[in-house]
This record gives C-alpha cells, structure tokens and sequence, in this order.
C-alpha cells in the first residue's frame, strides 16, 4: 500500500510538472501590429478651387496583394488603421475646379508607391500629391509588339516589332515630328534614384543629393531611344486611322511563317553605324535623335519598359534637344559594407509634351510605376512569367464603340494583353 | 539492490521488447507529427538482455487512383535495406545502432515542392503541377549507455540525410540534413522503479531548389502562408529557398525496473524552422514555433505466463507561424519592418490503450490490443478568419500471435482500425492552386476504415549461425469519395 502511494504520489508529481510546462510555455496570442495613417492630399498646380465630388482611396499591400478601399470625406484628410507593412496608395477621384479661368469637370490622380507603414507610435500623414487627368484624344499607342515571333520549328525570330499609332480624335492629325520613346529604366527594377541638376563625374556624386525620381518623374521622362517621324512634309491621319513604325520594313513571312509582311508600314527605325548593320529597306526612315545602343535599337523583349509618343514643339530641333535635354541619374548600390554609385546619362522629355503613354511589365515581376500616375496608372503585359507564351504577343488597345479606343491612361483597363501580333488588326469597320 | 536491478533487468526487457513488438501496430493511423514518447537512451540499456543483429531488405507498392493526401502522393514503389544492432559490451555498458538506406518513388505529389511537409507546413513552395517525386534517404544512428550502482547514463547521436527531386520540370531539388544527439541519465530509485531524464538538440536544414529546363513549361511558384493564402510580393520564380532551424527536447519517465508497476512520462520538444529566400539575400520570409507535449501514464502487470497494461495519454500540438514583412526594395536590401503572426494549428489528442497478452505451455504467444483516441486538429489564419478543423475519434485492435515451431517461429499480425470524423470544417477561398486542399478534405472529413495482415516467418539458416526470415505484409484503407488503398510490403531479413 505504502508502495502504491509512493508510485502514485511520482506520477501526480510528474503530472503536474508537465500541466506547469504546457501552462508556462504557452504564450498569449499577439495581436497584429496596425498602424494609423492620415492622407493630405495635394491639389493639382493647373487647377484651383478643386471640390472634388468623388474621391476613392485603395491601399494595396504589397505583401499580400491584399486591396482596401474607402472613400474620401468630405474633411480635408483621411484617416485609417492598417495593418503593419508596406503599401501602394493610390488615390482617385473627379470634380469641378478653375482650369485656365473656366470651370471645368476634372479627373484628377495621385499615388505614392512602396509606402512603409510600421511602428507608428501615434498617427503619420502621407502627402498625395495630385495630378490633372488629362484624357487627350489626339494620338495614341494602340498597338504594340516587341516580343519577337517564333518560327514553325519553335525557333525565336527577331526584327519584326511594331508600333501602331492611331488617330483617336474626330480630327485629321499631322503626325509629323512625333517622336517614340523607350524608357530608360525597367518596371522590374525598382531603385531609389535621384537626378542630378547638373553633370557630375562618377566619383564626385555623394548619396542622396539630387532630386528624389519620385518627384523627378512627376514632370520628365528619361529615355534611353528617340526615333522622330520627319518634319518637313505633313503626315496627315485621319480619323480612325493609323501608321505603323517597324523595325525592318521587309517581309518576314518569307523567313518566317509565322511573322508578317511589313513592306507596307508607314516607317522604319533604322541605325548606321559601324558596329552592326542595320537592314536597310524601302520602307522610310524615322529621323533618330538618340539611341543608348551603339549599334541597332531593339525594344526591350521581356516588355518590362514603357513606351511614350510624344509631339516635339516646333521651335526644338533634333540638335537642340541632344544639346539640352540631357539628364544624369545614379542610384546607391548597397550589399553589405559595399556601397557603389551607379550612374546613368540619358535624355527627358518633359511630360507635357507626351501624347500617349504606355507601362509593360511582366505580371510576376512587376516593381513600380516609372512614369507619373497622370500618363499611365498601371501596366499592360505580353508575359505572365511562364513558358515561352510572350513570343508573337502584343498588347492592344480595347474599343470603347466604333472607332474610339479606350484611353484612360490606366493600361490594365486600356489594353488587352498577351493577344495575337496582328499590325494590321481592324480595330472597326470602315 | 544491484543485482535484484540485475534481475529486474531482465523482466524489463522481457516486457519492453514484447510490448514493443506488440506496439508496432498501436498507431495504426498515421499519428499526427509525433504523438509517440521519446526514448530515452538510459532506458534503452535496458531494452535487451542480449546482443542482436539484423539486417532486412523491405520492398513495398502502393498505387491509388487518388491520394488520401495530396502531399504524401497516390502510392509508392519502394526499397528499404535496413541493419539493427545491439551488442552487450561488458557487464556495465551496452551499444547498439542502426543504418537504413531508402531508395523510393512517390507517385503524384501535389501540393508541395518541398519535403518534410507534414514538418515544414504551411510554409512550403508550391505550384499547379506537381508530379512524381524520387527520393533517396539515409539514416544512421547510434547509441551507448553504461551503468554504475545506482545510475544508467545514456546517450545517442542520429542523422537524416533525404534527396528529393523530380526528373521532368518543375524539377524541384530537395536536400534535407536534420541532426539530433541526445544524452539522458536514468536513476534506480530504492522503490524498484527507474527515474530518467532525457535532453536533446536537433539541428535542421532543408535546401530547396526548383528549376525548368523547359521555357515552355515554366509556373509560377507560390511561396504559401497557410490555408490558402500566398506571398504574393515574392511569387513567381522565386524558386530558390532554406528552411533551416532548431529543436530542443526534454523528457522525464518514471517506469517499473520489475515486470509490474505504475509509469509515467512527460515529453516537451520545442522546435523553431525559418524559411529565406536565397535570391534575396536569404530573406528571412517566415518563421514557425512548434512545441510539442506529451503525457503518458500506464500500470503493467505480469507473471511468468500473461501480460496486461493500461495506458493512457494525452498529446498536444502548438504551431504558430509568423510571416516577416519587409520594407522597400529600392536599396537592394530589404529590411524588416513588421511581422505578422496569421497561423496557428493545434492538435488535442486523449487516448486510451489496452493490451493483454498471454503464453501457451507451448511457448506461444499472443496478445490483443485495443485502442481508443479523441483528436481535435484545428488550423486557423487570422487574417481572413481561414479556418480547417477536425475532430476524429480513432479506434484500432490488433490481433498477434506468435507460433514456436521446432526450430522455427510463425508471427500473424491482424489489425484493423476506424476513423468517425466526428465534426469538420472548411473555410478556405478557392483557388486553381488551392484545389489540392480541398482534395484533401473531402477525404479527412469523412469516416474511414483500415485492415492491415502481416506475417513474419523466421528460421534458422542450415549454412551458418544465423536465423533468416521473411516479411509479408498487406494493408488496406477505405475512405470517402470510394477511395481504396492497396498497399503490399515485402521482406526478407538476416539475425546475425
């Protein structure tokens, strides 16, 4: 009996030393971290007696891709809790404002990207500033193809990308002196740059002087190709209408099955130099202004840059731009204890003259928006980022009704992505 | 006392090894990541009044039309070779080990491109093909104890090497290295029983690479956080990732040195596993906490002829999983700037074991086992309130008797068992790379039955010293949506 007792007396023991552990050990739930946030937003600096009428708020986490919306109040500013993390903002709305002397009906736009939002104490307010929505119905980008075709034996065939520019106005519009553009930086690659006001050498550039891109990019845009419809002679398009720019103007069917006969396009980019020949046909030349390859342009394959029409004011001349609108950018590249300025020199265009804006990325590489939110919101894309599907892809514009295509400036619900090339697609009946 | 412990010795072995045996079957039903006590190297010293070696070569089929779980796949076609050794060095200390190699191929493995799932979830890679998976694992283990007067002292050392990778894209390429060494001290208390203390460490590490010689076929991989949510910032072709971490366990058994008695054990193992992306400067993306606790308490009465013990335990589970959040990747680096604790799993388990075993003048024995368990599994992830729980009550028996012919023995082991799903639910979005989980479900929500037949034949081999034996085993499972498992083992071995 007295055995019995002892046993039972080291098993009670041990049962409550284990129930102590379980008890001990287990640790109270935490709770999520969130964070208060509060927007101010920034009014336009072309418009003024803004009363916007519709004002919606998304906070997209990064993370998750998880997507919150509000609405804007009435009261001048906008308070949220958020769960802590990192965050696209993205505001939107429309109302009445003076533009000019004139009340007018306005859509306005502004976003702040890759915003951290963690361990605040009290409450931070982000400034938004906003920018004027200016849906023009002059040109714009309706189709393009860069991706290169494949042949019938899987094989990938170059040379055939093209640009479609197509009148979306109810206007005849000359297109002489348009100029398409190529992006210097990538959608894929999201840096903290600053540009310089003026020219350094490479040695002498000390982190974080300049202007932060994020507010450069509000105004300019850096492009690293410039091709120009020469001057001279009227390009009258007409309603509904386009032309076509090519790389080489030649039939790539004969090579290619699965390509197409381009001898018919409007123009053709074409490079001299000494490097690499350039394939030279009867298909007219577009003038070039500036391109970063020092042999033959080709547009980036993987579509993950963004292309830009834009109307070069008369008074500038091809010698005049490569002499003023140069610009140097740099970003700090940082791996450890090694820390190294990287530098670019391009060109920029100011965003007034730009008439048409188009953002490609790839749909699971996709980083930041390298444009201002007023040309392109969002992106359209050839590649989803599996198998070999970009190759005789395009990105096209939607038809709204008859010969209007859709131009929002917001590319994700502009353009049709990953469809069949097809440079001489109907867009509507004749 | 030394030599009544000397004597003691030998029923303790007696009774461990049969009840052993016997136990094999216990956990008819996969137990859910452990639910079995830890053994503690002190008491293995214990185990064998003799040395032994054997060496055994298993091979086992299995293919299903559908899997019971995705992630274990539907069937496999494997080879086993297997040595065990325990050798009595001297009257004091004793050493024993065992080295095992496994060549086999599972067939269809959805829902995961990383192994050790049932360890690492939910924090795997995965994508919407999946396939065969091939699969090589190495074992080694090896253990010493020794004793003095009053004392057993202990220790053990294994290692697990798997490499698993598939031959056609995806092809993911799995390295799993996991460590654990353990020491443990047993004290022979005046009242006949056996106190001992077990500590050990476990080191862990997993390196994960999938890639597509195919540019036609390449997926999207997604770095998943548990009942159908995803990264999404790093998915895509993220396709390089470590799951490296630690464990620590700690067990403390009181158990009868004489063949009846009273016993008990507690065991506490806490393990912490973090998952980095090696393309981002090994990014650590998530970590997870298991802590693991068992309690057994049992009473064993035996004479010179039968057997009978009463066990009960209780098993509980905490996983917790934290996802890190980073900041900007504009400076190259990312820096963490938040963690989110979303996950949490927990298993409750309560079970009642009988077994009764009985010798015949013959020297046969035979013995019955019953076994009765309440488990209640629950997953949940906060931030969509995601929600994937289970209660089962598990029943099992086994039926074994061992024949002693002349010079031979005949072993036949029948077991069955049923699983009532008592209550479940499913809350999880769906998605095109979600449906496996669903899968699952519809299986594990419903009840199911599983028989299995074994039969072991040993006998002496005329050429030399040695003893020969053969394996052949049968198992069969019954589940929801008309699910049948076939599954058949077989094996020969040498008693060296």
């Amino acid at each position: 009996m007295k055995k019995v007792n002892n046993n039972l007396r080291w098993v009670a023991s041990m049962l409550l030393v284990c129930i102590g552990l379980c008890v001990s050990s287990c640790s109270d739930d935490d709770d999520v971290s969130h964070s208060k946030v509060a927007l101010a937003l920034e009014s336009p600096t072309a418009i003024s007696d803004f009363h916007y009428t519709n004002m919606q708020v998304t906070f997209t986490d990064k993370s998750t891709q998880e997507v919150t919306q509000m609405a804007y109040d009435a009261a001048s500013s906008i308070s949220t809790s958020l769960v802590d993390g990192i965050y696209d903002i993205m505001v939107e709305g429309e109302g009445d404002a003076t533009v000019a002397g004139q009340t007018k009906h306005v859509k306005v736009r502004g976003e702040l990207q890759s915003v951290e939002i963690a361990d605040i104490t009290d409450i931070k307010t982000l400034n938004i500033p906003l920018h004027l929505l200016d849906i023009n119905s002059g040109f714009v980008l309706a189709e393009i193809f860069i991706s290169g075709t494949e042949t019938p034996e899987g094989e990938w065939y170059r040379g055939d990308s093209y640009f479609r520019i197509y009148n979306n106005s109810s206007e005849p519009l000359d297109a002489q002196g348009l100029i398409l553009m190529e992006s210097a930086l990538q959608s894929d690659m999201h840096k903290d740059f600053y540009v310089l006001s003026e020219e350094k050498e490479s040695e002498e550039i000390v982190a974080g002087e300049g202007t932060p891109y994020d507010q450069y990019k509000n105004d300019h845009f850096i492009t690293d190709a410039v091709y120009m419809i020469p001057r001279g002679t009227a390009v009258i398009v007409e309603p509904g209408q386009s032309i076509l720019l090519v790389d080489i103007g030649k039939d790539h069917s004969v090579d290619n099955p699965n390509s197409f006969n381009l001898t018919t396009a409007d123009y053709e980019w074409y490079d001299e130099n000494d490097v690499h020949a350039d394939i030279q046909t009867e298909v007219p030349d577009l003038v070039k202004l500036y391109a970063s390859s020092a042999s033959v342009w080709s547009p980036h394959v993987r579509a993950i840059k963004t292309y830009a029409i834009a109307q070069m004011p008369e008074d500038v001349t091809t010698e005049s731009f490569i002499t003023n609108n140069t610009v140097q950018y740099y970003y700090e590249f940082v791996y450890g204890d090694l820390r190294r300025i990287m530098d670019s020199k391009k060109y920029f265009v100011p965003t007034t003259w730009i008439k048409d804006c188009v953002n490609l990325s790839n749909e699971t590489a996709y980083e930041w928006n390298i444009v201002s939110t007023a040309l392109d919101n969002s992106y359209a894309w050839v590649y989803d980022g599996t198998g070999t599907g970009y190759r005789g892809k395009a990105v096209r514009r939607k038809v709204i009704s008859g010969a209007l295509l859709q131009d929002t400036n917001d590319s994700a619900h502009d353009f049709e992505n990953s469809v069949d090339a097809n440079p001489f697609y109907v867009f509507h009946a004749e | 006392m030394y030599s009544m412990l000397n004597k003691s010795n030998l029923y303790l072995s007696i009774c461990i090894r049969y009840t052993w045996l016997a136990c094999l079957a216990m956990y008819i039903f996969p137990s859910s990541i452990h639910g079995q006590t830890m053994s503690h190297a002190s008491l293995k010293y214990h185990e064998f009044n003799k040395s032994y070696a054997e060496m055994k070569m298993e091979y086992s089929y299995e293919r299903s039309p559908q899997a019971v779980v995705q992630q274990d796949g539907r069937g496999v076609n494997q080879l086993e070779i297997q040595a065990n050794a325990y050798h009595i060095l001297d009257e004091h200390s004793k050493t024993w080990g065992n080295v095992s190699y496994t060549n086999s191929c599972i067939w269809d493995v959805q829902g995961t491109e990383t192994s050790d799932y049932h360890l690492v979830a939910p924090y795997i890679m995965s994508d919407t093909i999946g396939g065969d998976m091939k699969a090589e694992r190495y074992y080694f283990s090896a253990g010493y104890a020794w004793q003095t007067r009053h004392w057993t002292i202990g220790g053990e050392l294994a290692y697990r090497a798997l490499l698993a990778y598939r031959d056609i894209d995806p092809r993911p390429k799995n390295r799993v290295g996991h460590l654990h060494a353990n020491v443990s001290m047993a004290y022979a208390l005046p009242n006949t029983h056996l106190l001992s203390l077990h500590v050990g460490a476990q080191k862990y590490k997993q390196g994960c690479i999938l890639g597509f010689n195919d540019p036609n076929k390449m997926v999207k991989e997604y770095h998943e956080t548990g009942l159908g949510t995803v990264y999404s910032r790093f998915t895509g072709q993220n396709t390089s990732n470590d799951i490296q971490g630690q464990a620590y366990d700690f067990s403390l058994a009181y158990c009868p040195s004489l063949p009846s008695g009273i016993g008990a054990q507690m065991d506490w193992e806490t393990m912490q596993l973090q998952k980095k992306l090696n393309g981002f400067n090994e990014l650590p993306l998530t970590d997870l906490a298991t802590n693991d606790y068992t309690l057994m308490a049992y009473y064993r009465k035996e004479n010179k002829h039968n057997l009978w013990k009463i066990q009960t335990m209780i098993h509980i589970l905490e996983r917790k999983g934290t996802e890190n959040i980073f900041g900007t990747d504009a400076t190259t680096t990312y820096e963490k700037i938040s963690e989110r604790q979303y996950y949490d799993h927990h298993i409750y388990a309560y079970s009642l074991h009988g077994l009764y075993g009985w010798d015949t003048p013959q020297r046969h024995h035979y013995s019955i086992q019953t076994e009765c368990i309440w488990e209640e599994n629950a997953q949940t992830h906060t931030k969509n309130h995601n929600q994937l729980d289970y209660t089962w009550l598990k029943t099992n028996m086994v039926l074994t008797s061992k024949w002693a012919l002349q010079k031979s023995s005949l072993q036949i082991q029948i077991t069955g068992g049923v699983q009532w799903a008592i209550h479940s639910t499913y809350n999880i979005p769906r998605t095109t790379w979600n449906r496996y989980r669903l899968k699952n479900y519809k299986i594990a929500s419903k009840d199911q039955t599983r028989l299995s037949t074994q039969m072991r034949y040993d006998s002496p081999w005329n050429i030399s010293q040695k003893q020969i034996f053969v394996v052949a085993k049968y198992q069969y499972g019954n589940f929801a949506e008309s699910l049948q498992t076939h599954r058949g083992t077989f094996g020969i071995g040498i008693i060296l």
